[in-house]
């Protein structure tokens, strides 16, 4: 198979990942619950998780770093622990039902969307610029769109948010891993991310990486191994966001994809899929029968098209006949599909890992040659 | 046998006390302390030896990991809490 939905979830991982899963669960149990060796090497296992992610995501402590189930559990409690009915929040044209569900859910809530147009970086930094005033409670904002692969100028965003004193969540589940995720530098409160993308680890894995002072309410109360007497959950991270036994077998694995993303780096990782990208979407205008929405700079993993001739799901289904995994749809993003134009279509989406390689999207234009 | 026990908020908390201590030399074991220590329940410590305790606590607060109380353990197996 060759396999264009790494934006979905990474298939294939680092031998070390299966490795590490199946390791830990013959060897360890759980952090806390007891002092037994099984349990100390859980916990240090646990601890060595954070540190690597504390280091590649520039997160003020291992402390700060909460294992979750994936980024929707991190942003869901990251904004319901912020934004309340009748507040005021701005977000981009670009976000993952992810964030703007949870803001639906909460209710009440005025929303600023700032649009603009795909892959205008300045217009979009303006349109912060304009959009955060005191009245914001915070600013929610994707580091990657998920369709478009159109990574956000999230420098100047987190910028206007810490001149105006407005709390930032980023939600960097399509950048984790390809492009620097840099909690302490931007001084965002926070930033959600999945294992299973760009990280490589299993799924129902997550980092919700807190910046200093940011320590969110729970969406779980329950138990942590510690401070068992007292009825309120511990005001402290990680425990505080920590309830209930840990994934620590999906933590095993985690760690090794992170060691995996660090040890080769994000430029190396950002370059190949980027080329994988490039060869796709030059090859695809060639033919004009798609509309292509490539990044001008040439700097993204993700292609979305829109097919002409027929529908992007069937697309997708006769290149998975000929063995070839991609997706079609709204990608659980519409608001990103109305910005752009494309919410009655949807697109089709080639997503790269850095396993792609360009012989492989060439091997998809041939194949598209003859359908 | 007598020695120095730092009791930490956290497991994550006593991994980061107990590894900063390792790293600089002083011996520092995590466990789990007797229970009556605290009035909040279940905790983690750190064990550092007599002769240590000044070097560690220093480092700990180098390091912005100062231990929440500290306690010496007498050898008839009895706490009494150092005031810091």
């Amino acid at each position: 198979m060759i396999y264009f939905d790494s934006a979905a979830t990474t298939l294939q991982k680092p031998d070390a990942v299966p490795a590490a899963v199946a390791g830990a669960i013959s060897t360890m149990t759980t952090p806390g619950r007891g002092d037994h060796p099984a349990a100390r090497l859980a916990a240090d296992l646990m601890l060595r998780c954070r540190t690597e992610a504390a280091e590649l995501f520039d997160v003020p402590q291992p402390d700060n770093v909460i294992l979750t189930t994936s980024a929707t559990h991190g942003l869901n409690t990251a904004i319901r622990s912020l934004v309340r009915p009748g507040d005021t929040v701005v977000i981009s044209g670009y976000e993952h039902n992810a964030v703007t569900r949870t803001i639906f859910d909460i209710g009440g809530v005025s929303c600023r969307i700032v649009n603009g147009r795909l892959f205008d970086r300045a217009q979009m930094a303006e349109g912060f610029r304009r959009a955060v005033d005191g009245k914001v409670k915070a600013v929610i904002c994707t580091h990657t769109s998920n369709v478009f692969g159109y990574t956000l100028p999230m420098d100047d965003i987190a910028g206007v948010c810490r001149e105006r004193g407005v709390p930032l969540i980023v939600d960097a589940s399509q950048s984790a891993g390809i492009h620097p995720v840099t909690v302490r530098t931007w001084g965002a409160a926070c930033a959600a991310m999945p294992g299973h993308k760009g990280l490589y680890g299993p799924q129902g894995t997550g980092l919700l990486l807190c910046g200093d002072g940011f320590v969110p309410a729970p969406l779980l109360t329950g138990g942590t191994g510690s401070l068992s007497r007292q009825q309120e959950m511990p005001d402290f991270l990680p425990d505080r966001l920590e309830a209930g036994t840990q994934n620590v077998h999906g933590a095993a694995g985690l760690l090794e994809g992170l060691r995996f993303v660090r040890s080769t780096g994000l430029e190396k990782i950002r370059r190949r899929e980027s080329e994988v990208i490039c060869v796709l979407a030059d090859g695809l205008k060639k033919r004009g029968d798609f509309r292509v929405f490539d990044d001008p700079q040439g700097e993204s993993s993700v292609l979305s098209v829109l097919p002409l001739r027929m529908p992007p799901e069937t697309l997708a289904d006769r290149l998975a006949e000929q063995g070839v995994a991609v997706r079609a749809g709204l990608h659980c993003a519409p608001l990103a599909h109305r910005t752009v134009g494309t919410e009655e279509t949807g697109t089709l989406r080639f997503s790269a890992s850095v396993f792609n390689t360009p012989e492989e999207a060439e091997a998809v234009l041939g194949l598209l040659e003859k359908m | 046998m007598t020695y120095y026990l730092l009791l930490s908020r956290s497991i994550t908390h006593a991994q980061r006390m107990s590894r900063t201590l390792e790293r600089a030399g002083i011996t520092a074991r995590f466990f789990r302390p007797p229970m009556g220590l605290t009035d909040r329940g279940c905790s983690y410590a750190v064990r550092v030896g007599e002769g240590s305790l000044p070097a560690a606590l220093s480092r700990l607060r180098e390091e912005g990991l100062a231990p929440m109380r500290v306690f010496y353990a007498q050898s008839d197996g009895s706490f009494s809490e150092i005031t810091m």
